[in-house]
This record gives C-alpha cells, sequence and structure tokens, in this order.
C-alpha cells in the first residue's frame, strides 16, 4: 500500500514537472522565457485551495463522480504500471475507459464547450487505434502482453525499439497525441475554452490535472519502459526529458488539426506503422 | 522508491524557495543582467555534487534542492548560471574518471 501510495505521489510530481518542462520548451521555442518548469504543479495544488463552484446546468453527481473515477483511472494506470508491471491490456483498459471519462465530463457539466468537446472525445478515441495496434505487434513479436517479461525479453534480444520501430513510432503518436497543445489534442481546441474541463473548478479541476500528471507520467514511462528494455533510473529521466522536449518542439510548431484530419492522421499513420511492422517482422 | 520521493520533493521544494526568493530580489521589469554570483554558485555547488555522485542520497538530495532553486528562478533568470554549472559539473565529473581511470 505504502508503495503504491509513493509511485502515486512520484508520478504526480513526475508528470507535473514533465509537462511543466514542456510548457517551457513550447515557450522558448516561440521566444517567450516561459513560466518555471514548476508551474504546472502550483497550477494543481492551487485548485485545491480555491471555492468550488457547481453550475446550475450540471447533472448532479455524476459531474463530481467522473472526476473521481478519472483520477481512479489513472492510479490504477500507476499500479498496473510501473508497481507491478503488469499485462499491457490492463493499461490499453485504462487508457479506454479515460476517453469514455473524458467524454462525459464534457456533457456533465451542461456547458456547449463541454458538449462539443465531449462529441470530439469520441472522435479523438482514434487514438486508441495506434496504440492497440502497437500492443498487438509487441505481443506478435515478444509473445507476451506482461510489462515485465517484454522487459526480460528485452534484456536477452534487445530493446524493441531496434526490431519493431514503426510500433515504437505508433506509440509515440498516442503520447503526442496527448500532450497538452498537440495537433490531435481536440477535445482541448481554443475554439472551445478548455474543452470538457471548462467548467470544473476549484478541487475538482485540482482532480483533472492530477490525472493529467499521472497520466503523462505513465504514458512516458510505458513507452520507453515497453520500447527501450530495461533502463535505470537516470535512463529513464533522460528518456522522460528528452520526450517532454520532443514533444514540446512539434506542439510548439504545428498548428491544431481540424477534428477530421487529426482522426485520419491518426489512421493513416497507424495504418502504415502497422502493416510496415508486419512486413519487417515477416521478412 | 522512497528516494525518489525525496529527491522530487527537494527539487521543487528548491524550486518554490528559488522562484520566491528571486521575485523578492528582482522586482523590476525583466532586463538582461549579467551573470548573479550567488545564482553562479549555488548552481555549481549543486550541479556539481549531483552529477559527480558520491554515493550518497542525502547529498543528491541537497543538490536536487540547489539545483531547483537557481534553475527555477523568476522566468528569465538563471538560465546563464545553471548552464555554467552544468559545463561545470560535467568537467569536474570528466577530469575525477580521467584521473581514477589513470590510476587504475
Amino acid at each position: 500500500m505504502a508503495e503504491i501510495l509513493i509511485d502515486v505521489i512520484v508520478a504526480f510530481l513526475g508528470g507535473s514537472l514533465l509537462l511543466g518542462l514542456h510548457r517551457k520548451i513550447m515557450a522558448r521555442v516561440q521566444r517567450r522565457p516561459g513560466p518555471p518548469i514548476i508551474q504546472n504543479l502550483l497550477h494543481s495544488l492551487k485548485f485545491f485551495f480555491k471555492e468550488t463552484a457547481f453550475p446550475k446546468t450540471a447533472s448532479m453527481p455524476f459531474y463530481v463522480g467522473i472526476i473521481f473515477i478519472l483520477a481512479v483511472v489513472w492510479i490504477i494506470g500507476v499500479i498496473a504500471g510501473p508497481v507491478t508491471e503488469n499485462s499491457l491490456l490492463i493499461l490499453f483498459g485504462v487508457y479506454a475507459v479515460y476517453k469514455i471519462v473524458e467524454h462525459n465530463a464534457g456533457s456533465s457539466s451542461g456547458s456547449p464547450y463541454g458538449k462539443m468537446s465531449c462529441v470530439r472525445a469520441v472522435l479523438s478515441a482514434a487514438t486508441e487505434l495506434p496504440l492497440f495496434a502497437a500492443i498487438v505487434l509487441v505481443y506478435a513479436k515478444t509473445g507476451t502482453m506482461n510489462i515485465a517479461q517484454i522487459i526480460s525479453y528485452q534484456g536477452v534480444h534487445g530493446p524493441l525499439v531496434a526490431s519493431v520501430p514503426l510500433a515504437a513510432l505508433m506509440f509515440f503518436v498516442l503520447i503526442l497525441a496527448k500532450s497538452p497543445y498537440s495537433p490531435f489534442a481536440i477535445t482541448k481546441g481554443k475554439d472551445l475554452v478548455t474543452g470538457y474541463e471548462t467548467e470544473h473548478f476549484g478541487v475538482l479541476r485540482g482532480f483533472l490535472m492530477f490525472s493529467e500528471s499521472v497520466a503523462w507520467f505513465v504514458l512516458c514511462w510505458l513507452f520507453l519502459t515497453v520500447f527501450f528494455g530495461p533502463i535505470s533510473v537516470l535512463w529513464l529521466v533522460v528518456g522522460l526529458i528528452v520526450i517532454a522536449v520532443i514533444t514540446g518542439f512539434i506542439n510548439a510548431t504545428t498548428p491544431m488539426l481540424s477534428p477530421n484530419h487529426s482522426v485520419m492522421t491518426l489512421i493513416t499513420i497507424c495504418c502504415i506503422c502497422f502493416v510496415g511492422t508486419i512486413l519487417m517482422i515477416i521478412i | 522508491m522512497i528516494e525518489y520521493l525525496i529527491y522530487l520533493l527537494t527539487f521543487v521544494i528548491g524550486s518554490i524557495a528559488g522562484l520566491l526568493w528571486s521575485y523578492k530580489i528582482h522586482s523590476e521589469p525583466y532586463v538582461i543582467e549579467n551573470i548573479d554570483i550567488k545564482s553562479l554558485i549555488i548552481a555549481i555547488v549543486g550541479w556539481v555534487i549531483t552529477i559527480n555522485n558520491f554515493g550518497s542520497w542525502i547529498l543528491i538530495a541537497i543538490g536536487l534542492f540547489l539545483i531547483g532553486f537557481v534553475f527555477n528562478e523568476r522566468p528569465g533568470y538563471g538560465r546563464k548560471e545553471t548552464v555554467i554549472g552544468i559545463v561545470v559539473s560535467v568537467v569536474i565529473y570528466l577530469v575525477f574518471r580521467f584521473i581514477s581511470g589513470v590510476i587504475v
């Protein structure tokens, strides 16, 4: 229990700092000083001490409950990932439920921005396709879904990024889609204010930001663990920073795609990478 | 895992302390200034004791506190000091590695 608690706090702090670094990188690319990298963490903590208001249009208790479900979903992600190194399928399930929660968080507030974001959340479920395809390809290569066994496999045969690079690329596209200000972040497009988060205040927003930080840490940890094999903590930290730098650079230099373009781009990348990886495995 | 939590917490506490301290020192509108000697010393000490791992988690935690202190100063400040701190600590690390390699 203590280990789970420690891991969740580490994921929250680490994820917050990485998202702060991501924002800083974006600012520097755009030739702005940018906020300190602890800004995201300070924002998250700040919301826990702010007044929590509830819109009259919100469908209670669904509006409140869905936020706590989101936090629980990603805590399960930490338990299935860094703590127990369990099955990839559990993490796929976590991501699928996260998309449902994103959808419901948007619809529960009654805000038109939230509702539009809710509709786009259905479309953005296309990001699950690269994740599922990447998991299938990892299974085809290693013969297991268990993260601990995948790490052991890589200890013997070398990192999977060398043998199935296109599967790694697919997973990276998923991380890119999840990153803030991403070209694929259609649920939080600037035309929707903050999307499904628009009408969530105080503690509820604090929990949303907590969940986002944990989600970012878990996804990046999963990518580095599944495709780069048994790596030390130092290299894990370096990898996490490199991911933040690359995604920050991409997001700072690319516009946000329209929903249909975003979905088609994700599906096209997924198809090309999937077929390419299958060919690489067969040949 | 607890040591990594301590590292993160010390870095965050150092960052908040550095942010508050630098806003207290620099209340003026942002201007590009020369290197701040105090921040430079803190950055060098922090990076040297973190990168040149002396085997003590307490020293690493203190180093991360000092790194966070300078790295997260008010936006625009502490950048040059951090870069100099990294360069100096890497040079010291390489010199130590070279000397230990020669002795062995």
